[in-house]
């Protein structure tokens, strides 16, 4: 009976395992995530609160770096600063704004929206979440936080642009020759936004070039973000602009203010022969072009005096267990140990769980608890339900005890240690063996 | 979905000579014939012309049948679930009964460097054979040898092949490969039997030809731009297509036909913007005209016209009420032509898109669906 509820209990776990083997920050299973209103008021606001670094302001690693701005002969550092109407659009073209699977209803808690190639979140960040970065091959607390909660997310999303924006004029082309490069014009950031999805030209599968022949359309009508047009006819960072000017809408409501920017001109020579074949090379010095008019001034938006209490809250880490025990003889009790990860404190708690022995399974192994302020309505709300199971063909003995250590990489600096004794009324023999009695 | 982060691979290095590969794969095609239970064509029947095209949707497109002339009577030819958000992109025409399209499967990554599948429907068994599983999803495979064949293009990094695979005898070849920054586009097989394709480098658009075991040849120089919009003429012997013409401070795409043995390109009939947008080139049936699109700068509407190749006459089509028409084929009787039309006014202002079918006695109809019309072709019945 035990080797078929061994079986059993691995035949839940290969599936998964097989799945999900292209080891991503959290290696064989998605961590939870918590998926805000359907309306994104709180991600709305955190872009907001980002695009102008007020969020994270002063954090060695979440902050928004400085933003280049001058023409190629006089770049210099300035305030940091991306539109916000630009990071929106971006999260929209990549993840619909959404930070779970598509299954987890808003405002809930459920498995974290991950692509096949690591993209993770709203931004889809996949720049240094494709392996785990922490000790003991465990996610680190940066990756956990860019996994399961918005605001974090979306701080890495911004910095990636960032990132891009600042690559010029190094090894990428400036737009804005006329306009000082201006980072508040958001036409300026065109270059920058082709460079998120891939700096990538002419011909390649991966072409993001406007004039490329593979799109296979000449002319195309703008991009509608409605959901009717096939994605295969755009650069991406046609993508972007369309859902700029055309946010999509929930109740009637759009989901942000709509900014028609405006798209190179390539009827014009001078962008049309930057763009030229011949300029493809790098650095690319010669795809400098002047801001497509009519360009569109973003300012910092307006933010409620409580809008880090909103969004990054206070929270704190507490356990409903910390004792369990996991019996394998016994039929009429489960296999596996449940322990809520609560939040004791406000925002949204960031969690990470990791076994002290390799017989402990935990799933997931990260995710977020809720606390008060923060919307909550499905039945996994408020807390992080934690499940650890037990591979008995991995028992050292047939008793044995192990840990569950979950720390927050946001909740204080305390830990929650969970013991976990595992009682198999069953011989043990060597590692990947067991015999029932 | 996902980020950039991914660096181009590699400096800006054009590995040339080009290889020529003699590489014979022989493939186990995964065929999948299936059926759907939707009504027979029974305009394929009489031999008329059958609009062969898809209706995007957001998980799926559905490939219809329909009268050009009574549009709303369709038939469902096929669904294919792709990607999210990223539909078929279907090959430039149909080759007699047989439509293919590459598509991301709908359990893949919806990134536009996915390896894609390519498909091949019947339209008269409704068979469905899938012939390959690493195809570039955004080139066009393109029909040779009157459909006994498809030539698709696959990467593995910088590394692009141009593949044919012979529907008959179920193998594949790939009969070009390079490693480029750029790219290589199949264009169709020329009179003599040869692979022509595209290729983009810093020095322009160029076409080449390649031959089973041989190296690829250079044939003539497109354009020191970015060209586009290549079509072979049907005998094979000349190539249309666009290319960037620099006028004054403006830049317009332009259409070219160009004798591919001589490498002289043939006067077209020049209308009355000289200088003005030209889109969509496409043949006439006959192979006497090349049908092209122009902006309407000027005027409210610009029609699409047939230019004749020897550069003797214009012939305007019906325009549309207000904008430009943008030729995607015509019927191979040459009854029906397939345009995108636009209300706006050209590349910069391309306004709204929908698809219309013009007929000879200058009627217009338009394919009235609620998201966008995948063009695949025409099919002319048995």
């Amino acid at each position: 009976m035990l080797i078929v509820a061994s079986a059993v209990l691995m035949t839940a776990l290969l599936p998964l395992t097989a799945r999900e083997a292209n080891a991503c920050a959290f290696e064989l299973f998605r961590p939870h995530a918590y998926e805000a209103d359907q309306q994104r008021v709180a991600y709305n606001l955190a872009f907001d609160s980002v695009s102008s670094n007020r969020l994270f302001q002063g954090d060695a690693f979440f902050s928004l770096p400085s933003i280049e701005r001058g023409t190629r002969g006089s770049r210099a550092t300035g305030t940091p600063f991306i539109p916000a109407a630009l990071l929106k659009a971006i999260s929209w073209v990549e993840s619909d704004m959404t930070m779970a699977q598509r299954s987890v209803p808003f405002s809930s808690i459920g498995e974290g929206l991950v692509s096949f190639d690591c993209g993770h979140g709203l931004m889809q960040v996949t720049t240094g979440m494709t392996v785990p970065l922490g000790a003991n091959g465990q996610p680190s607390d940066r990756q956990a936080l860019i996994a399961t909660h918005y605001a974090y997310n979306i701080a890495r999303g911004a910095q990636i642009l960032a990132e891009k924006w600042n690559a010029a004029p190094e090894q990428r082309p400036i737009v804005g020759t006329d306009t000082a490069s201006d980072p508040a014009l958001i036409e300026n950031w065109y270059y920058a936004v082709w460079g998120y999805n891939g700096f990538t030209g002419p011909g390649a599968n991966r072409s993001n070039h406007p004039l490329d022949p593979t799109l296979d359309d000449w002319p195309r009508s703008a991009f509608r973000c409605d959901g009717s047009q096939s994605r295969n006819r755009y650069p991406y960072q046609e993508l972007v602009w369309g859902c700029m000017a055309n946010p999509a809408a929930r109740s009637g409501v759009p989901l942000w203010d709509a900014v028609a920017a405006t798209l190179p001109d390539m009827t014009d020579q001078r962008t049309f022969r930057a763009m030229g074949l011949a300029n493809w090379r790098f650095p690319y010095s010669d795809m400098d072009i002047e801001t497509p008019e009519p360009a569109h001034l973003a300012v910092a938006p307006g933010l409620p005096s409580t809008f880090q209490t909103t969004l990054l809250g206070s929270p704190s880490l507490r356990s409903s267990s910390e004792r369990v025990t996991v019996r394998l003889n016994d039929p009429g009790t489960s296999m596996r140990a449940t322990v809520d990860i609560v939040n004791t404190g406000t925002g949204t708690l960031t969690w990470i769980a990791e076994p002290s022995a390799n017989f402990l399974v935990v799933t997931p192994p990260g995710g977020v608890a809720t606390g008060s302020g923060v919307s909550c309505t499905s039945a996994a709300c408020p807390n992080g339900r934690l499940t650890i199971e037990v591979n008995p063909t991995l028992l050292p003995s047939s008793s044995a005890t192990g840990t569950v250590t979950v720390r927050s990489p946001n909740g204080g600096s305390g830990t929650v240690v969970i013991r976990v004794d595992v009682i198999a009324d069953f011989e043990v023999g060597g590692p990947g063996t067991s015999r029932a009695r | 979905m996902a980020i950039p982060r991914r660096p181009l691979r590699g400096a800006f290095t054009v590995v040339l000579p080009i290889i020529a590969l003699g590489l014979i794969a022989v493939v186990s095609f995964a065929v999948r014939p299936s059926r759907d239970d939707s009504p027979d064509i029974t305009t394929a029947t009489t031999g008329d012309p059958v609009l062969v095209y898809a209706e995007f949707g957001m998980n799926e497109d559905q490939i219809y049948l329909a009268a050009p002339d009574r549009l709303t009577e369709r038939s469902l030819l096929a669904t294919v679930a792709h990607a999210p958000g990223w539909g078929i992109n279907p090959a430039s025409q149909v080759a007699g009964s047989l439509v293919a399209y590459t598509v991301l499967p709908d359990s893949s990554t919806p990134e536009r460097d996915t390896p894609a599948e390519l498909w091949l429907i019947n339209i008269e068994t409704r068979n469905k054979t899938r012939l390959a599983r690493d195809a570039d999803l955004l080139v066009s495979p393109v029909f040779v040898d009157e459909g006994a064949a498809l030539v698709y293009r696959r990467s593995a990094g910088s590394q692009q092949e141009l593949v044919r695979v012979d529907l008959d005898a179920q193998t594949s070849l790939a009969v070009h490969a390079e490693n480029t920054s750029f790219g290589v586009f199949p264009v169709g097989v020329d009179a003599r039997g040869a692979l022509l394709f595209a290729r983009l480098s810093t020095a322009g658009t160029d076409l080449y030809r390649v031959r089973r075991g041989e190296d690829a040849e250079f044939v003539f120089h497109i354009s020191d731009d970015i060209a586009r919009d290549f079509q072979l003429s049907p005998d094979g012997e000349a190539l249309s297509y666009l290319a960037p013409v620099y006028t004054a401070e403006r830049v317009a795409f332009r259409a070219h036909v160009v004798a591919i043995e001589e490498a002289s390109e043939q006067p077209l009939a020049m209308t009355a913007d000289a200088s003005g947008e030209q889109y969509g080139p496409v043949w006439t049936p006959s192979g006497t005209g090349v049908t092209v699109g122009q902006e309407a700068l000027a005027r409210d509407a610009e029609p699409a016209v047939v230019l004749s190749t020897d550069g003797s006459s214009i012939e305007p089509l019906p325009a549309p009420a207000r904008g430009f028409d943008v030729p995607l084929g015509w019927s191979a009787d040459g009854r029906f032509l397939a345009v995108r039309s636009f209300d706006g006014k050209n590349s910069t202002q391309p306004g709204f898109e929908s698809t219309v079918i013009i007929d000879s006695l200058g009627e217009r109809y338009q394919v009235d669906v609620p998201t966008e019309v995948i063009y695949i072709g025409w099919y002319s019945g048995v």
